[in-house]
C-alpha cells in the first residue's frame, strides 16, 4: 500500500495522536507544570521552588555548547561542556544551606585522610547523598559512618554503651538515631542508646516520608538563593 | 539449410552444454550405423554435403561455422532403399559441438530471443523427420526436474508448446485462464489449482514461454493481478510483475485495494465505494470482483493456505502470500502471557526493589542510566520500524515485522524496570503508565478475536488507543531524554 494512501486512510487516527502528545507535551513545558519534569518528584523544601533557582543557565549559546560536546566526544576537546543548564555543584546547595553549625562541612573531606571515604560515598560532594529529584531527603542507604569513625576513641565516654563498645560490635546502624549528620537542628544526643530515636523514625525523615525527628532547624534555610561567594 | 547467423547463440555456452568434436580434413561427420538424437553447431571449419548414388557424388551444399544441422535418420533409411547416401564430410579442420534433447531447456533459458530459437529448433527438427509437423507429433518432449523443482514435460510442437506437470493432481478442481488473439493466431491456455499453474498450452509465438515453465516446476503462485493481466492482454510476467496497480484510472493498486478489504471493505461496492477503484472507465471492474472473490475464499480457507504456503518458504510470490493469508491473524497467547507477565513484574519491581545492590547502585549510576535508557530507546526506534515499513509501502515486509513487534512489545515493560527504579513522578509516571497500558493493549490485539469481521472491527477500535499511546510514549520518551539532557546528564 502507498505511504500516501495508508496515511489518508490514517490521517484522523495519527492527527489525533499526535496533537494529543503534543498537548501533553505543552501541558509539560508551561511554566507552571515544570515541577513535573523532575524524574522522582522533589524533596518537600524544595517543591516550592522554581527549576531556574538551582539550574542556572549554562556558559554560551546552545549551539556552542553542542558543538563543544561534539568536539569533546570526537576528542578535539578536553572536557565537554553543559548543555543549557549548568552542573549542580555544592555552592548551588550552600547558597541557601550554608550553616555556621555544619559539623560535616564538606570542604573537611578533601583533606588527604579522607581520600578513601571520598572514593567510596563522596562525602565531599552534596549530590553523593542528597541526589535530588527521588522524592527522598538522602538516597546513600547503609552504614556509611565507619568509613572515617572506625578508629574514634573519646576519653570519658558518657553514654551508654559507649562508643567503643558499639564501634566494636560494627553497630553503625545506630549513629544516626542519636546524631543529626550536619547538626542542623535542636536535637541533642540523648545518654542511653535507650533514650535514642528509633530507627524506622529517622529512615522514614531520610526517604521523605516524616519530619525530622530531630527537632526544628536551628537555623532556617535561606528563603532565596544568595549569591556565591 | 538453416543457419544460426540470425540467432545469436554464444559459442562458450555451446560447448559448455554440449559435446566437442573435431574432423579431420576428408572425415564423414555422420555415424554410419547408429545415427543419434543431438543437434550438431558448427564452431569453425566447413563440411560439405553429399549424396552417393551408383557411384556418382553429388555435392548437395556447404555448411560453414554458424551452420548447425541433426543425424539425417529418415534420410538415411530412404537411402538404403534407393541405393543412394547423404554423407557429410569436413573440408578443411572442421569443429562442432553436439547437444542433446534434454540440454535444450538450459539452452533456450539463456537466450533472449526463446521464440526464435524455438523456431529455429522446430525448424532443424522438421527437417530432420522430412515431414509435415503438427502438434499431434511433438518436435521435442523434454523432461526437467531440479533439485526442488517439480518433474514437468515439455513438448515443442510445430506451433505449440505443451507444458504439464507429472504430479497427480485433480484437474477437476482446476481453472482455466484462457487469451486468444485471432488476428495474430495467438492462442494461451493455463490450469490453475490453487493459484498454481498445472499445465499450459501455449499456441503461436509467446515471449514468456521460459518464465511459464519456470513457473511451473516451481510451483509459483500467481498473484490475483498477474491472472486478471492473462487474461487481458496473454502476459503473466510482463508489466504485471512490475507494477501492482489495478485500476488505473484512480492508482489503486492491488494491495490496497486488498488492505481495504481487509478493513471490512468485503463487498465490490464497498470497495468502489471507499477508495473509487472501477468508477472511472470500469475497466476492471471484473478484476475488483475476482479479488473479492479471491479473498473471501481466501478467508474462510486460510488456515489451509497457511499449512500449504509454509511449505514452500523460498518463493518470493509465496512470501507475499502468506503474508496475504495472515489477513485473519492466528491469535498469539504466548505474547499475551509475556506482555501481561513483565507488566506483573515491573509493577513489583518498581514498588519493590527487586534484584541485587550492586545492580541498583550500577541502575542509579550515570552509565547505567545511559546504558538502559539507550535501550529502551533503542527498543522504542525498532518498535516504529513496522509502522514505517506499512506506511512507506512495504506491506509484506511489515506483515514479516508483526510477529517480532508483538513479541518485543510484550517485553516493553521489562525495559522500563530496568532503566525506573521507581514509578517516578509527574511526567515520568505519566509515562511508566502509558508504557504498561499500551503492553497490554498491544499483546491483547485482534488476533485474539475469532472471525476475521469481528477482528477487523477490534482492528479499528484497538488502533486508537494503541497509536496514539504509541506517539505519546515517543514524545515523552525523546522530552524526558532532553530534559535529563540540558539538566546536568543522567
Amino acid at each position: 500500500m502507498s505511504r500516501k494512501h495508508l496515511l489518508r486512510k490514517r490521517s484522523g487516527l495519527i492527527i489525533a495522536s499526535v496533537v494529543l502528545s503534543l498537548w501533553f507535551l505543552i501541558y509539560f513545558l508551561v511554566p507552571q507544570n515544570e515541577h513535573l519534569l523532575s524524574p522522582g518528584g522533589s524533596e518537600s523544601c524544595h517543591s516550592p521552588m522554581a527549576c531556574a533557582e538551582c539550574h542556572e543557565p549554562a556558559a554560551g549559546t546552545t549551539r556552542q555548547q553542542i558543538q563543544a560536546n561534539i568536539k569533546h566526544w570526537l576528542g578535539q576537546r578536553k572536557t565537554g561542556a553543559d548543555l543549557v543548564t549548568a552542573t549542580i555543584n555544592n555552592d548551588d546547595c550552600l547558597a541557601c544551606h550554608e550553616s555556621a553549625n555544619e559539623v560535616h562541612s564538606t570542604h573537611r573531606f578533601m583533606e588527604p585522610r579522607f581520600a578513601e571515604a571520598r572514593a567510596a560515598i563522596g562525602p565531599h560532594e552534596c549530590r553523593s547523598c542528597h541526589s535530588e529529584h527521588s522524592g527522598k531527603r538522602v538516597e546513600v542507604r547503609g552504614n556509611f559512618c565507619y568509613h572515617c569513625h572506625d578508629t574514634l576513641e573519646i576519653i570519658d565516654d558518657p553514654v551508654m554503651p559507649s562508643h567503643a563498645e558499639l564501634i566494636q560490635q560494627q553497630r553503625y546502624d545506630t549513629c544516626l538515631q542519636c546524631h543529626d549528620y550536619h547538626r542542623n537542628h535542636l536535637h541533642q544526643p540523648p545518654q542511653k542508646l535507650t533514650d535514642a530515636l528509633r530507627l524506622e523514625r529517622i529512615q522514614a525523615y531520610l526517604d521523605g516520608q516524616a519530619d525530622s525527628p530531630y527537632g526544628d532547624k536551628r537555623q532556617p534555610y535561606q528563603k532565596t538563593r544568595q549569591p556565591t561567594p | 539449410m538453416q543457419t544460426l547467423d540470425q540467432y545469436p547463440i554464444d559459442s562458450a555456452l555451446l560447448q559448455d552444454i554440449g559435446t566437442l568434436t573435431s574432423y579431420a580434413d576428408g572425415q564423414s561427420t555422420s555415424p554410419k550405423d547408429n545415427p543419434d538424437e543431438q543437434i550438431h553447431f558448427i564452431l569453425s571449419g566447413h563440411a560439405e554435403i553429399e549424396r552417393e548414388t551408383s557411384g556418382n557424388t553429388e555435392l548437395l551444399g556447404t555448411l560453414s561455422s554458424g551452420d548447425a544441422y541433426t543425424e539425417l535418420r529418415a534420410n538415411q533409411a530412404a537411402s538404403h532403399a534407393n541405393s543412394s547416401r547423404i554423407t557429410m564430410r569436413a573440408k578443411g579442420e572442421l569443429q562442432t559441438v553436439a547437444i542433446a534433447p534434454s540440454s535444450l531447456f538450459k539452452l533456450t533459458a539463456t537466450t533472449s530471443q526463446t521464440d526464435q530459437f524455438t523456431t529455429f529448433l522446430r525448424d532443424m527438427h522438421g527437417r530432420r523427420h522430412d515431414k509435415q509437423l503438427t502438434d499431434e507429433h511433438p518436435l521435442i518432449v523434454t523432461f526437467f526436474r531440479g533439485s526442488e523443482q517439480l518433474p514437468i514435460m515439455v513438448q515443442y510442437g510445430s506451433n505449440t508448446i505443451t507444458v504439464e506437470t507429472q504430479q497427480n493432481c485433480d484437474k477437476a478442481t482446476s481453472k482455466s485462464l484462457v487469451f486468444i488473439d485471432q488476428e495474430h493466431s495467438i492462442e494461451r491456455r493455463l490450469q490453475v489449482i490453487n493459484r498454481r499453474i498445472i499445465s499450459a498450452h501455449l499456441t503461436g509465438p509467446c515471449c514468456e514461454t521460459l518464465q511459464i515453465i519456470t513457473a511451473i516446476c516451481h510451483q509459483q503462485s500467481l498473484r490475483h493481478i498477474q491472472r486478471a493481466s492473462f487474461e487481458r492482454s496473454g502476459l503473466l510476467f510482463g508489466r504485471a510483475m512490475n507494477s501492482d496497480y489495478l485500476c488505473i484510472c484512480m492508482r489503486l493498486t492491488h494491495s490496497q485495494l486488498k488492505s481495504e478489504f481487509e478493513n471490512g471493505h468485503d463487498s465490490v461496492d464497498a470497495l468502489r465505494q471507499q477508495t473509487g477503484a472501477a468508477t472511472a472507465c470500469g475497466t476492471c471492474l471484473e478484476c475488483v470482483q475476482d479479488l473479492v472473490d479471491e479473498l473471501t475464499h481466501e478467508s474462510n480457507t486460510s488456515d489451509t493456505s497457511d499449512t500449504t504456503n509454509t511449505s514452500d518458504t523460498t518463493n518470493t510470490t509465496l512470501a507475499h502470500d502468506q503474508a496475504d493469508a495472515k489477513g485473519q491473524l492466528a491469535p498469539d497467547f504466548l505474547s499475551l502471557g509475556v506482555g501481561i507477565v513483565a507488566c506483573v513484574i515491573t509493577l513489583i519491581g518498581l514498588s519493590i526493589p527487586l534484584g541485587s545492590e550492586a545492580f541498583h547502585q550500577w541502575q542509579a549510576s550515570s552509565a547505567g542510566r545511559w546504558w538502559s535508557g539507550g535501550a529502551f530507546l533503542c527498543f522504542l526506534g525498532y518498535q516504529w520500524w513496522m509502522p514505517i515499513y506499512r506506511w512507506s509501502g512495504g506491506l509484506a515486509k511489515a506483515d514479516s515485522l508483526r510477529h517480532t513487534h508483538r513479541r518485543i512489545g510484550a517485553c516493553m515493560p521489562l525495559l522500563l524496570l530496568f532503566h525506573n527504579t521507581s514509578y517516578g513522578a509527574g511526567m515520568l509516571s505519566l509515562l511508566t503508565v502509558a508504557v504498561l497500558l499500551h503492553t497490554i493493549i498491544g499483546v491483547a490485539d485482534s488476533s485474539l478475536i475469532s472471525g476475521q469481521q469481528r477482528q477487523q472491527t477490534y482492528l479499528r477500535v484497538w488502533l486508537f488507543p494503541h497509536i496514539l499511546l504509541a506517539f505519546l510514549i515517543t514524545v515523552l520518551s525523546l522530552y524526558h531524554v532532553w530534559v535529563i539532557l540540558t539538566h546536568g546528564g543522567p
